[in-house]
C-alpha cells in the first residue's frame, strides 16, 4: 500500500504535491483542533451546569418564604391582594418544585428531594387549611394551623437548605474535579498541538525538500555548465512531476550537447589531419620545386646557349647539329615549362622521344628504342616529368654497361579502367630486394645521388607525386626476372583524374 | 514524509482517546451509586451519632439494603441540629414508608407516631417504648434480664468484697419509662431473696435509681459528676443503662481517683469501654446485640408494609462482657485490623 501510494507521490505534478503537503497538516491540526474545542466545550457547558440545581433551589426557597410571608399577612390583614400573593406564590412555588432535578444523584439527595416535595404537600395542604379556617372565621383552627405551618415551613426551609448544602458539596467537589481536568485536558492540548506542530514543520520540511531536492541539483548543474563543464552529474528522479520532466530534460540535452561536441572534435580532428595531408604533399611539392629550380639554371643557360648553338649550327648548314640542339633546346624547354604543371601523355611521350634521340647521338645510337601506344589514351593527364624519369632510369642503371645490344621498349595502354604506362629494359635488371627499396621510398636518395648524371628527378619523387596525384599508393609497379633478364616498370593512372 | 504523517494522524487518534477517556472518567465520578429503592424509611434517634447508635444504624441499613429499602439516617444531613421529636415530625410530613424510632417517650413523640399511624407509616421504636402510642413494634431490651445481668455481676462483686451490702446507684436516662427501671430494680431485688432462700425479709442492698436529666447533649456528664461530689451518698457499685453515662462514670471514677472504691457496670461495649473492662477500671459490661436491634426493626417495619401487621415486641439480646470476654474481644478485633 505504502509503495502505492509513494507511487502516486511521485507520479503527481508540483502543485498537488504542495497542495498535499499543506491540506494534510492543515486538516488534521483542524481536526485535532474542532475535536478539542468541543471536547473543552462540552466540559465548560458541564461547568456552567453544575450549580444550575443550586440556583433553582435558591429560588425554590425564596418562593417558600414569599407563600409563608403572604400566608402571614392574609392571616393578618385579610386583604385580598395578600390572598392573591399567596395563591401566586403557592403556583410559583409548585412550579419550582415540579422543576426541582437534582440531576443524576446519590440515594440520599434523591431521598432528601423526595422528602421536600412530601413535606411541601403537607405544608401546602395545612397552609391551605390555615386560609380556609381564617376565611371561616374559625380563630382557634387557624392559631392551631398556622402554628404548624410555621413548624413545617422552617423544617421545609431547613430541608431546602441541606439539600442545597449537600447539593453545594458534590457540585463543588464535580466543580473542583471539572475545573482540574479541564486544566488537564488544556495542558494536553498545548501539547499535543505543540508536537503535531513540531511534526507537521518535519513533514513540511521533508515534502518541500523532497521537491527543490532535483531543482537544487538542477540549478547547480545549471551553474557549472553556465561556467562551462559540461561533464556534470544529475541525481535521477522518479516521478513525473514538472521538476522531474525538467530534470530529465536538462540531462537529455546535456547527453545531446556533450556528443554534438565529441562530434565536432571528431571532425575537427579529421580536418586538421586532413589538412597535414595536404600540407605534407605541399611540402612535397615545393620540395621538387626547389629541385627543379636548381636545376633551372642550367636549363636556362644551357637553353639559351642551346638557341645559340642551334642557329650557329642553322647557317653553317649543318642540319644533324641543328636537329639536335633544337632536340635538346625542346628537352629542356620542357623540363623548365612544364614542371609545376600535368601534363599530357602524348606531351610525356614527346619528351620522351627528345630524350632517347639525344642519348642516341650522345651513345651514337646504342639504344634501341620501340614504342607501342595506344592513342586514345595520349590525352590523359598524368604529372609532368614521369616518363622521362624512367627512361632515365633504365638507360643508366638498366643498359648502360651491357654487352648486349640495349632495347627500352615503351608502351602505353588502357587496362581496367587505368592507362599503364610500361619502361621495358633488357638490361641488368634489379633484385628482388632493390625492388622493394625503391617501391618503398627508401632507393630514393641513392638514386638522386647521381644528380649530376641525370637531370635531377628521381624515382622516388616520381612515386611520390603519382601518389599525390591519384591518391592512391599503388601506382608503380617493378618487374625483374632476375639478373640481365631485364627491368620492367609500369605506372598506372586512372583515366579520368 | 508518510511515517510524518502517520505520526500525526496517531497523534490526533491518542488525543481523542484521552479526551474520551477524561470525559468518561468525569462521568463516573460525577455519577455515584445509585440506588432504585422500594421503600424509603427513616431512622430517627437522639444522639444517632454516637457509637451504639452508628452500630444499630448500620446493621438496620445492611438488613434494608437487602430488602431493596433506603434506611435515611433523617438528621445527618440537615442543616442544624434537631431534636428525635423534631427530626420525628419531618419523618412523618416526608411521608415515609417506615420509621424507626428511638428517644423520648413524651406526649407530643407518642401524638407524631399516632399521626405516623394514621397516615400510614409504621413506625418501630428502639430502646425507650412510647407506651402510649400506637406504634407497631418496640424492639428493644428485656429490662428484668438486664436486671438478672445486673445482679449476678453485684453478686460477684460483693463475693469479693465481703459481708456488707453495697449500695448501688442504677443510673438511667429520663426517658426510661417507670416500669422498665422498676423491672430493673425488681429482678436485682429478686435475685437477692432467690439466693437468700425465698426470704421476704431477707436483707436487700440499697439500690437508687438516678435519673439524668437529659435536657441538652452535655447536661448528662454535668449530672453523673454531680454524684461523685456528694461523697457521703457515694454508691459502692453503679449501674449505667446507657452507653454514654457508661463512659462518662468510667471518666469521673478515674478524675476523682476513685478506682477501686466504685465498681461499674457498664452498657455497650465499644473500644473505650472493652478496654476499660480490660484494665478492670469498668468491672464489667452488658453488651447489647446492636445487629439484632437494627435487623429486627427493619424486619418488623417490612413485615408490618408487606402484611399490615408485626410482632409488637422483638426482644435483644444481652451479654455480659467482663475481663477475660474484653480481652479475647479486644485480641479478635486487633486480628481482625492485622488481616485487613
Amino acid at each position: 500500500m505504502i509503495g502505492a501510494v509513494r507511487r502516486k507521490w511521485n507520479n503527481a505534478s508540483v502543485r498537488q504535491k504542495m497542495l498535499v503537503a499543506f491540506i494534510i497538516p492543515v486538516i488534521l491540526i483542524l481536526v485535532v483542533n474542532i475535536y478539542m474545542y468541543i471536547s473543552i466545550n462540552t466540559m465548560t457547558a458541564r461547568v456552567d451546569e453544575i450549580y444550575v440545581v443550586n440556583v433553582s433551589l435558591n429560588n425554590l426557597s425564596d418562593d417558600l418564604t414569599l407563600l409563608q410571608n403572604s400566608m402571614k399577612e392574609y392571616l393578618e390583614s385579610k386583604g385580598t391582594s395578600a390572598l392573591n400573593d399567596y395563591y401566586r406564590a403557592e403556583q410559583d412555588y409548585r412550579n419550582g418544585l415540579a422543576a426541582l432535578d437534582p440531576g443524576r444523584s446519590a440515594t440520599p439527595v434523591i431521598a432528601m428531594r423526595e422528602n421536600i416535595i412530601n413535606q411541601s404537600e403537607n405544608y401546602l395542604k395545612v397552609a391551605g387549611e390555615t386560609i380556609t379556617a381564617k376565611r371561616g372565621r374559625n380563630v382557634e383552627k387557624y392559631k392551631a394551623s398556622y402554628e404548624e405551618a410555621v413548624k413545617m415551613y422552617s423544617d421545609l426551609q431547613t430541608s431546602i437548605y441541606s439539600l442545597n448544602n449537600s447539593l453545594f458539596k458534590k457540585n463543588t467537589a464535580d466543580y473542583s474535579i471539572l475545573l482540574s481536568s479541564l486544566r488537564s485536558m488544556e495542558m494536553i492540548t498545548i501539547m499535543i498541538l505543540a508536537f503535531i506542530s513540531i511534526v507537521n514543520v518535519v513533514v513540511v520540511f521533508l515534502i518541500t525538500q523532497s521537491m527543490t531536492m532535483p531543482l537544487v541539483d538542477l540549478s547547480r548543474a545549471a551553474n557549472e555548465v553556465a561556467g562551462g563543464n559540461f561533464d556534470v552529474d544529475i541525481e535521477d528522479t522518479e516521478g513525473e512531476d514538472e521538476i522531474s520532466v525538467v530534470s530529465k530534460a536538462f540531462k537529455q540535452m546535456l547527453a545531446s550537447i556533450q556528443r554534438y561536441i565529441s562530434e565536432i572534435k571528431e571532425s575537427v580532428l579529421r580536418e586538421s589531419q586532413l589538412k597535414e595531408h595536404e600540407l605534407v604533399m605541399e611540402n612535397r611539392m615545393k620540395e621538387v620545386q626547389l629541385r627543379s629550380l636548381q636545376a633551372q639554371i642550367n636549363p636556362h643557360f644551357l637553353f639559351n646557349t642551346l638557341n645559340a648553338g642551334e642557329q650557329l649550327a642553322m647557317m653553317e648548314g649543318a642540319d644533324k647539329t641543328t636537329e639536335f640542339i633544337e632536340n635538346m633546346a625542346d628537352f629542356f624547354r620542357y623540363n623548365i615549362k612544364k614542371i609545376d604543371n600535368d601534363a599530357s601523355i602524348a606531351e610525356e611521350i614527346a619528351l620522351v622521344d627528345k630524350y632517347v634521340y639525344i642519348l642516341n647521338v650522345r651513345f651514337t645510337g646504342e639504344i634501341h628504342y620501340s614504342k607501342d601506344i595506344d592513342e586514345e589514351v595520349t590525352e590523359v593527364r598524368v604529372p609532368s616529368m614521369i616518363l622521362q624519369p624512367l627512361v632515365e632510369n633504365a638507360v643508366n642503371y638498366g643498359i648502360r654497361d651491357i654487352d648486349w645490344e640495349g632495347h627500352i621498349d615503351l608502351k602505353i595502354f588502357k587496362d581496367n579502367g587505368m592507362v599503364l604506362l610500361s619502361v621495358k629494359d633488357n638490361g641488368i635488371g634489379m633484385s628482388k630486394e632493390q625492388i622493394e627499396r625503391i617501391l618503398s621510398g627508401e632507393a630514393v636518395g641513392e638514386v638522386s645521388a647521381d644528380h649530376a648524371a641525370s637531370n635531377g628527378i628521381g624515382l622516388g619523387n616520381v612515386i611520390e607525386r603519382l601518389q599525390i596525384f591519384t591518391g592512391h599508393r599503388d601506382v608503380m609497379e617493378i618487374f625483374s626476372e632476375g639478373e640481365n633478364k631485364g627491368t620492367e616498370f609500369v605506372i598506372k593512372v586512372p583515366m579520368h583524374v | 514524509m508518510i511515517v510524518g504523517t502517520m505520526i500525526m494522524i496517531i497523534a490526533a487518534v491518542i488525543t481523542g482517546i484521552i479526551f474520551k477517556t477524561i470525559t468518561l472518567s468525569l462521568d463516573n465520578v460525577e455519577h455515584e451509586e445509585v440506588m432504585d429503592y422500594d421503600r424509603h424509611y427513616a431512622f430517627v434517634a437522639e444522639d444517632s451519632e454516637s457509637d451504639f447508635w452508628q452500630e444499630v444504624f448500620n446493621a438496620a441499613d445492611e438488613q434494608a439494603k437487602e430488602y431493596n429499602i433506603y434506611l435515611e439516617d433523617i438528621g445527618s444531613d440537615l442543616g442544624r441540629e434537631y431534636s428525635a421529636e423534631d427530626l420525628l415530625r419531618i419523618a412523618v410530613n416526608s411521608k415515609m414508608d417506615g420509621i424507626v424510632f428511638s428517644g423520648g417517650s413524651s406526649d407530643k413523640v407518642a401524638s407524631l407516631i399516632n399521626k405516623a399511624v394514621d397516615d400510614g407509616i409504621g413506625v418501630v421504636v428502639l430502646q425507650n417504648d412510647v407506651e402510649r402510642s400506637r406504634r407497631q413494634c418496640f424492639v428493644g431490651l428485656n429490662y428484668y434480664e438486664l436486671g438478672q445481668m445486673y445482679a449476678l455481676q453485684i453478686e460477684r462483686l460483693t463475693e469479693a468484697g465481703g459481708e456488707e451490702l453495697p449500695s448501688i446507684d442504677i443510673l438511667v436516662d429520663s426517658d426510661m419509662s417507670e416500669g422498665a427501671s422498676n423491672l430493673i430494680v425488681m429482678a436485682i431485688e429478686d435475685s437477692f431473696r432467690e439466693k437468700s432462700g425465698e426470704d421476704e425479709e431477707a436483707a436487700l442492698p440499697e439500690i437508687k435509681v438516678v435519673r439524668i436529666e437529659a435536657e441538652d447533649i452535655f447536661s448528662a456528664e454535668e449530672s453523673i459528676r454531680n454524684i461523685f461530689l456528694e461523697k457521703d451518698t457515694l454508691p459502692n457499685i453503679m449501674l449505667c443503662v446507657n452507653s454514654v453515662y457508661t463512659r462518662c462514670a468510667y471518666q469521673a471514677v478515674v478524675d476523682y481517683n476513685l478506682v477501686g472504691q466504685i465498681q461499674i457496670v457498664g452498657y455497650f461495649a465499644n473500644d473505650t469501654i472493652l478496654d476499660a473492662v480490660d484494665k478492670q477500671v469498668i468491672f464489667s459490661t452488658i453488651s447489647v446485640d446492636t445487629n439484632e436491634m437494627g435487623k429486627s426493626c427493619i424486619q418488623a417495619l417490612y413485615e408490618y408494609n408487606n402484611m399490615g401487621y408485626t410482632n409488637s415486641y422483638l426482644p435483644v439480646g444481652i451479654e455480659i462482657v467482663d475481663q477475660a470476654k474484653a480481652h479475647q474481644l479486644i485480641d479478635e478485633k486487633t486480628n481482625r485490623g492485622q488481616t485487613k
